[in-house]
């Protein structure tokens, strides 16, 4: 089977020749050792200040070109990729290692661990809505690295996925916190509604461009949860994101493309909201977050295509190759019969990560996970 | 004017019901009442706080509701600490918190610290990205007896235990006690590491510090 053939069909819930494999992000200083050079990383939020050096055009077919070969060294069945920031879009560099997006938010990249935090959000009290407009969806360029993707994805058979801010992370981590979040939520619930109404607004006019330049799958980084359970109570997520969510997967789905929700934490109290909307796949399963991928697939596995669960807090950093390989099995044997298993960590390969041992998890799939599995 | 059972019965209630305003104006009405600071925190501010645990726990009340409960915690606090000071009232105990180095998450720790705060520790919170000798340095400075280590990457979990090590090295290791809490750690890697606990949450912390202090 072609990659793209392989994926799908675990998206349909079928049985393909081997259990595909996807990351959502492989780190630049690990994927600089995969693809044996540096190139500038395919990232929304921050966008790299390194990038804006160079000639955009330069800049976004490099990003591509180093993207492609990395997932394919990797033998990852779907590419993972950003929208690329607006043309006319210079970002604000008030200090060294300090950046201000097109959103407002402050970020300090850290060198030594490779990472970026947001430090300052643009949405702290309701006095901060009134003056705040929502960057424009449709803005010149926002589509240029995913449709100069698809292009060099079709000559390998690659399918395309592509980031799309979720609702709630993308409130809670970027626009607002998550005090300012839990002060709107109670406080402020109908500033919060209009704050949610304009995110759908951008989410669903981005995701339908994205999919008119040829992106097939259009995934949520949509962080709802961290490892005692969800940020807020599930009444709350039904009512104030299930609805918006579901809005954005249906304009979607008419499109004819597939949506993958992704959130790290605990998520069981959560996944019958994400049936309700509809996704055809979640991701990525935590262990760490008590996340049970065994009881997950005899649950859900039939509805949802699952994908995730090889553990990046212990095992995938500090383990040794054996409970690489032996993991690997394991998640395979308990998620992999009846296809509708997507192989990949429990939420992306960071700095910390050996290039042996994402190696290792890449052959083991690569050799335990053909099929037929019983 | 309630009765000062009363006035403190709605503290309980305010902060439980998240409501900040209604918390600030009614510590501000029982100090009037010439309740005492320590009792308003004590069987008020701490006691709501203790309800809203035991409900986060249970799993009746999400992160959301722990983090404005603690906000009402905090107001309270600001309106009850000067006359704390002037009345000498004898805090539960010195907490030193911080995130390790190259670290820039405080949600965690800002949780665990107000949740401290309002349940009568005294918190001395050293912020994000905080090298080993800080914590160190702060410790020497105010004798607090409980370090708090917070850690949300697993890029940054050797940190917790270099500062470990770092309170070793400047003999202070058997004067404090080092919890430390964040997505990657576990209590099996507090033990091989060398510190005291680890926490799932901001509750099992209140719990275990409590436990120390007592």
């Amino acid at each position: 089977m072609k990659p793209r053939e392989r994926v799908f069909s675990a998206f349909y819930l079928e049985e393909p020749d081997r259990v595909p494999m996807w990351e959502a992000a492989v780190n630049a200083t690990v994927a600089e050792k995969i693809v044996g050079r540096k190139y500038p990383p395919i990232q929304a939020n921050p966008p790299w200040p390194e990038t804006f050096k160079i000639d955009r055009d330069k800049m976004v077919k490099l990003s591509v070109e180093g993207h492609i070969l990395c997932y394919k060294k990797l033998h990852f069945d779907i590419l993972s990729i950003f929208p690329s920031p607006p043309k006319d879009f210079k970002p604000t560099l008030p200090k060294e290692n300090v950046i201000i997006d097109e959103w407002g938010a402050t970020y300090r990249y850290i060198p030594e661990t490779d990472q970026a935090f947001v430090i300052d959000h643009p949405i702290k009290a309701p006095e901060d809505l009134e003056k705040y407009s929502f960057p424009d969806p449709n803005a010149d360029g926002r589509t240029d690295i995913p449709e100069i993707a698809v292009k060099m994805a079709e000559k390998e058979d690659l399918a395309v996925s592509c980031w799309l801010p979720g609702l709630c992370e993308f409130t809670v981590a970027n626009l607002m916190g998550l005090r300012s979040f839990a002060l709107f939520l109670h406080k402020y619930p109908n500033l919060l509604e209009k704050i949610l109404n304009s995110l759908t607004i951008f989410i669903i006019e981005l995701g339908k461009a994205l999919i008119d330049v040829g992106v097939e799958v259009l995934w949520f980084g949509n962080d709802t949860a961290n490892r005692n359970g969800p940020f807020l109570p599930p009444r709350l997520h039904k009512k104030f994101f299930v609805p918006r969510l579901k809005k954005s997967v249906d304009s979607f789905h008419k499109k004819g493309a597939k949506v993958i929700q992704h959130s790290d934490g605990k998520v069981d109290m959560l996944m019958e909201d994400w049936l309700s909307i509809g996704v055809d796949a979640i991701h990525p399963f935590e262990p760490q977050a008590e996340m049970d991928i065994a009881q997950i697939k005899r649950n859900y596995g039939d509805k949802v295509c699952i994908m995730g669960n090889i553990d990046v807090s212990h095992t995938l950093p500090f383990g040794s190759k054996d409970d690489v390989r032996n993991e690997v099995i394991e998640k395979i044997k308990a998620c992999a019969p009846n296809g509708g298993y997507v192989l990949t960590s429990s939420s992306s390969i960071f700095k910390a990560i050996p290039v042996e041992n994402v190696m290792i998890m890449v052959k083991t799939c690569l050799s335990y996970g053909i099929y037929p599995h019983k | 004017m309630c009765e000062s059972g009363e006035i403190i019965s709605l503290i309980v209630d305010s902060v439980v019901n998240l409501d900040v305003e209604k918390t600030k104006e009614l510590c501000g009405q029982a100090l009037q009442a010439e309740i005492s600071a320590y009792e308003i925190m004590t069987k008020g501010v701490a006691e709501a706080l203790r309800i809203v645990g035991e409900k986060f726990e249970t799993g009746e009340y999400f992160l959301t509701e722990l983090i404005m409960a603690g906000e009402a915690a905090k107001e309270a606090f600001e309106i009850l600490k000067p006359n704390f000071t002037t009345k000498r009232v004898k805090l539960k105990g010195k907490v030193v918190i911080g995130t390790v180095k190259g670290d820039l998450h405080d949600i965690g720790k800002n949780i665990v610290a107000t949740t401290l705060i309002g349940s009568g520790f005294e918190v001395f919170d050293l912020g994000v990205d905080v090298l080993a000798g800080k914590f160190v340095e702060k410790v020497k400075e105010t004798n607090a007896s409980i370090v708090g280590i917070s850690c949300l990457l697993s890029t940054t979990l050797p940190y917790t235990e270099e500062i470990v090590k770092a309170f070793e090295k400047a003999e202070l290791r058997d004067k404090v006690k080092i919890i430390i809490g964040g997505p990657p750690t576990t209590s099996e890697y507090a033990r091989k590491i060398g510190a005291d606990a680890c926490a799932r949450h901001a509750i099992e912390g209140l719990h275990i510090c409590e436990r120390w202090v007592r």
